[in-house]
């Protein structure tokens, strides 16, 4: 099962790794400053999640992929089922059925694991029925289903952010795989047609106010547009170089919202200024791209398209989030991967990176065939 | 289930169906979503960085305004009436306070403070609570030493009258914010307050107050800015005098209270103005709210018979009498419509000035008669009875002088012996300064100067004529026949060796507002006069209400006045009559007729060289200098004069 190769060691993806424990280092040290004032407890949670994430990845690396690939369809089943019953068991916070108390020790988040769960079985689909040619929409049928699945439960709980962020890592998907044009028109059609319903039937009252006030932030700087305002002025009194580990007034004296888990950037914004966050962007940009570079040397469709779908994950969290943060997208609540306060969201980006890792010390053939860089 | 085994190598470029492209349009879509999101950071954090900057700077801090470091007030000769003292002020931060219970329960003790109302400060989940602002020396100190966690002290300015009671209602005082809520004080407010001392403090987003740092605090109040200093005209030791001797002789004569009032005829300078009883600033609220009025200005009451000095000054000036005008005083009785005139001591034919010496009612209604209502109206307003003096304090109250259409026949009378009418002290010495100053109604001030903490003056008073009321003539004959008062009439009690003084007693009854009538036993005794009579440094007015062992103003008020006017003369230095002779002061002739210049001349056996006609416009020697032995003062008259 695992196999204790010294190549294994040999071709484990150190850069990566590093990377990863690097950026937790970073996480920390602005939760840290976050938290400071409210008692360091989400700093010491983050700590413990950031550990048993660091665990679960050098776990999951170390187990080949061929045999997760193997059991794709009962992992894809067991989240789903955890979705299911958060629906009835869940534990409820700002209106969102979305946690699982475990024992009142920890709560677990099944939305946040259920990313990997697509990714993998949308991976085994691709594999299992490739064809060279963009697929039509009766095709797709069984990875929509997959798709759907997950994104309605999720809605139901509700969780627009974290349903969206699923369409969107599993439709960067589908598409790299292709798609014929005139399926993508009938699916964008559909989409529309779900989105015009959702407006007028199922979305909350708060979260169309979540959309109204991305058009104009400033109509409403009490209410809905507090957040984007509070976060703007965190990122620009940050200036170029920031104000320095916990000697942000926006971060101190707590005008940011959520600014341990959704608006943790802002708070690296503020105290690090322009040049700490472009660094923290640089250091997620060469993750994606090591993942996307991993992907391109993939031995076969499932371990290329598992890296692609996580390095999808990253940058849909990255680019949601920040775009949310620093105001050109609407508040949807989703977090920074490792970067928020939030152990599910952690440990999923965790066992992503460990997937990928695997991936990539499986890379060079077993039985000795040349590998081929394009 | 089972995993199909794909054999085939794959890589992102090779593998699909247009390879490269899909490549490029990936990192092309990664590219430019980063470029955008770094292109907004870079707006945001570099090129719009003042605007986040500056509504951060404003959300995050609140302010808590501290005490005033109010303008010093100084008597004329530059002693302190009115300076601030350092003083603690003590807060908390609740945060910081470890047992909130322990801590108020000894806050409470020491500061004797209610032990709840300091429990729920320190309990609050605020950052920054006032616990006592300017509390007791001894005990801050007690505290400071004691070290308690969350408990700071800052120093705040705190009002200090150091005189005491000293003319409190004139300087006033201020409220718990300083703020000044009575008197100078009050008036002055605006610029002895000076500007707006702020703490700045952080503030959450949940509008708390946060103090993270105490030392910033003390670096605060290293600004000494303070506002404006006033410089009075009141002499302190003049005012010391007034109030100790008002105070003795109303006490001696049962009074319920009292005022004076001392002023320089020349310039209408107030020398002192007191009211008793007395409150000290220090203390205020432990007075009776009555004692804060400043009396002198504020109090309108009947003049009585002092009014005949002013009445008979408008009649001469009139030129309808002279004082040797003779006037048949009824014995005693006399019926005017349906009521009926008495004197205290009947007499038959009077002159002037023995109608003024012997105050004869019967006598002053006739010479008003005489002069006429609107004559005698006019000659009243030119005095500046019915109006405001304009002295620049507050509360000040024109009393009542009603329009002469209103004056029937018996009114023109009572107005006459000054009855019917109501004046202030302040009123009384204005015009009687007018009479002892040779004819000029001076406006009367008590801010001498304003000054900045920079030391320039801002606003200083000077010397103001308003109006000439008589001609230098008028005010000679009207010296004598008051100075005939004191020596021969019903003033007698008012004589100071080696001073020549002149004066009027006054005794008036006070009207009952229940009755519509008069109180059978309750009176205002007053005096007013002026010494030397020839130079006069002081004009003064002594008012008494309800003295109870005596009711006549020549016994009340005239031994006041004596003990008042000996001791200011000699604390300013006035040499007794006798060694004056062959030293004489230049006066002011400015204005002045060729009648008045000869008069003078005559009287004061001052030689003198008339030039051109009119009036006066310049005079050798110089107002105020010596005239010596055998010295001819020239005197140039023009037709025109401006004042």
């Amino acid at each position: 099962m695992i196999m204790f190769d010294r190549r294994l060691l040999k071709n484990f993806g150190w850069f990566l790794f590093l990377l990863t424990l690097a950026f937790s280092a970073i996480s920390l040290l602005n939760l840290y400053s976050a938290s400071y004032e409210t008692g360091l407890t989400s700093f010491k949670k983050q700590f413990f999640w950031i550990g048993v994430g660091l665990v679960a990845l050098i776990f999951i690396s170390f187990i080949n992929y061929r045999l997760i690939r193997q059991y794709t369809f009962y992992i894809y089943s067991f989240t789903i089922l955890l979705l299911v019953f958060v629906l009835f068991f869940g534990k409820e916070v700002a209106g969102s059925k979305s946690w699982i108390d475990i024992a009142s020790l920890a709560t677990v988040q099944p939305s946040e694991l259920v990313k990997i769960s697509v990714i993998l079985i949308l991976a085994k689909f691709y594999d299992n029925d490739y064809q060279a040619t963009p697929y039509g929409f009766l095709d797709l049928i069984k990875p929509i289903i997959f798709i759907a699945v997950p994104v309605v439960l999720v809605l139901m709980q509700p969780d627009l952010g974290t349903a969206m962020t699923i369409l969107l890592i599993s439709g960067s998907m589908v598409l790299f795989m292709g798609v014929k044009k005139w399926s993508v028109a009938f699916i964008l059609i559909v989409v529309l047609g779900v989105s015009f319903y959702s407006w007028h039937y199922t979305l909350k009252p708060y979260q169309k106010d979540r959309i109204k006030t991305f058009i104009n932030p400033a109509s409403d700087p009490l209410n809905a547009g507090y957040n984007s305002i509070q976060s703007q002025i965190a990122i620009g009194s940050g200036g170029l170089a920031g104000k320095g580990l916990r000697s942000g007034s926006q971060t101190q004296l707590r005008f940011i919202p959520a600014q341990q888990t959704d608006f943790a950037f802002s708070v690296l914004a503020e105290e690090w200024g322009f040049l700490g966050s472009i660094c923290v962007l640089l250091l997620y940009f060469m993750i994606i791209l090591w993942m996307l570079d991993t992907s391109s040397r993939a031995r076969d469709k499932f371990s290329m398209l598992v890296c692609f779908g996580v390095a999808a994950m990253f940058f849909w969290h990255v680019l949601v989030n920040v775009g949310m943060v620093i105001g050109i997208l609407p508040v949807t609540g989703v977090p920074l991967l490792i970067f928020s306060y939030g152990g599910s969201s952690t440990l999923t980006a965790m066992i992503g990176i460990g997937l990928v890792l695997g991936i990539r010390m499986r890379k060079f053939s077993m039985s000795g065939e040349a590998i081929d860089l394009g | 289930m089972k995993p199909k085994r794909s054999v085939k190598r794959m890589s992102l470029a090779r593998d699909l169906d247009k390879p490269r492209w899909r490549v490029f349009i990936i990192a092309a879509l990664i590219i430019a979503l980063f470029a955008m999101v770094s292109v907004k950071a870079l707006e945001l954090q570099v090129l719009d960085r003042e605007r986040a900057f500056k509504i951060a700077r404003k959300q995050h801090h609140g302010t808590s305004t501290l005490l005033p470091r109010r303008g010093t007030i100084y008597d004329r000769n530059g002693r302190e009436l009115a300076i601030n003292v350092d003083v603690k002020s003590i807060y908390a931060n609740p945060k910081k306070v470890k047992d909130p219970n322990q801590t108020a329960k000894l806050l409470s003790e020491k500061l004797s403070l209610p032990e709840k109302k300091i429990q729920k400060r320190v309990a609050s989940n605020k950052s920054f609570v006032w616990i006592k602002r300017l509390a007791d020396s001894k005990a801050a100190e007690e505290l400071q030493s004691s070290d308690i966690e969350g408990l700071g002290f800052i120093p705040e300015p705190k009002r200090v009258y150091p005189n005491g009671s000293l003319m409190g209602q004139v300087i006033g005082f201020t409220d718990v914010d300083s703020i000044g809520i009575e008197g100078i004080e009050y008036h002055y407010d605006g610029l002895l307050i000076g500007k707006t001392r702020k703490l700045t403090l952080k503030r959450d987003a949940r509008g708390h107050k946060i103090l993270s740092d105490l030392s910033e605090i003390h670096d605060i109040d290293k600004d000494k800015t303070s506002g404006q200093d006033i410089v009075l005209t009141i002499d302190s030791q003049i005012q010391h005098i007034v109030e100790r001797q008002l105070k003795e002789g109303i006490e001696e004569m049962g009074g319920e209270k009292g005022m004076a009032i001392v002023m320089k005829p020349e310039t209408g300078e107030i020398l002192a103005m007191a009211s008793y009883p007395f409150v000290d600033p220090n203390d205020f609220s432990k007075f009776p709210q009555q004692n804060r009025r400043n009396l002198p200005i504020w109090y309108a009451h009947e003049p009585g018979s002092t009014m005949k000095v002013f009445l008979a000054a408008s009649a001469i000036e009139d030129k309808k009498v002279n004082p040797n005008s003779k006037f048949n005083c009824e014995n005693g009785r006399r019926k005017i419509g349906s009521a009926v005139i008495k004197d205290i001591k009947p007499r038959g034919t009077l002159t002037v000035t023995e109608i003024v010496q012997y105050s004869s009612n019967i006598g002053a209604s006739k010479i008003g008669e005489l002069m006429g209502r609107d004559k005698y109206y006019t000659y009243l307003k030119k005095f500046g009875f019915g109006e405001k003096t304009g002295i620049g304090l507050p509360g000040e109250s024109r009393g009542q002088l009603a329009g002469p259409r209103k004056w029937g026949a018996i009114e023109l009378a009572t107005i006459s012996f000054g009855q019917g009418v109501s004046v202030t002290s302040l009123q009384l010495v204005t015009a009687l300064s007018a009479i002892a100053n040779g004819g000029y109604l001076m406006k009367p001030y008590v801010i001498e100067k304003i000054v900045d903490p920079e030391g320039n003056i801002v606003e200083e008073n000077k010397p103001e004529v308003i109006t000439r009321v008589i001609s230098y003539d008028t005010s000679h004959q009207m010296k004598q026949i008051m100075q005939n008062v004191v020596e021969n009439g019903t003033g007698k009690k008012a004589q100071i060796p080696g001073f020549s003084v002149a004066g009027k007693t006054g005794t008036a009854q006070i009207p009952d507002p229940k009755s519509g009538g008069y109180h059978p036993d309750r009176y205002i005794a007053s005096f007013i006069g002026f010494t030397p009579v020839e130079d006069p440094e002081i004009v003064m007015a002594v008012v008494v209400e309800a003295p109870r062992k005596k009711t006549h103003g020549g016994s009340v008020a005239g031994p006041i006045f004596k003990q008042i006017a000996e001791k200011v003369l000699f604390h300013m230095g006035a040499s007794p009559n006798k060694e004056l002779v062959g030293m004489k002061v230049m006066p002011d002739l400015s204005g002045m007729s060729v009648r008045d210049i000869l008069i003078w001349s005559e009287t004061e056996g001052v030689k003198v060289e008339v030039k051109g006609s009119g009036y006066v416009a310049n005079q050798k020697p110089e107002p105020g200098d010596l005239i010596k032995e055998g010295m001819v003062c020239s005197i140039e008259l023009k037709q025109k004069y401006d004042l």
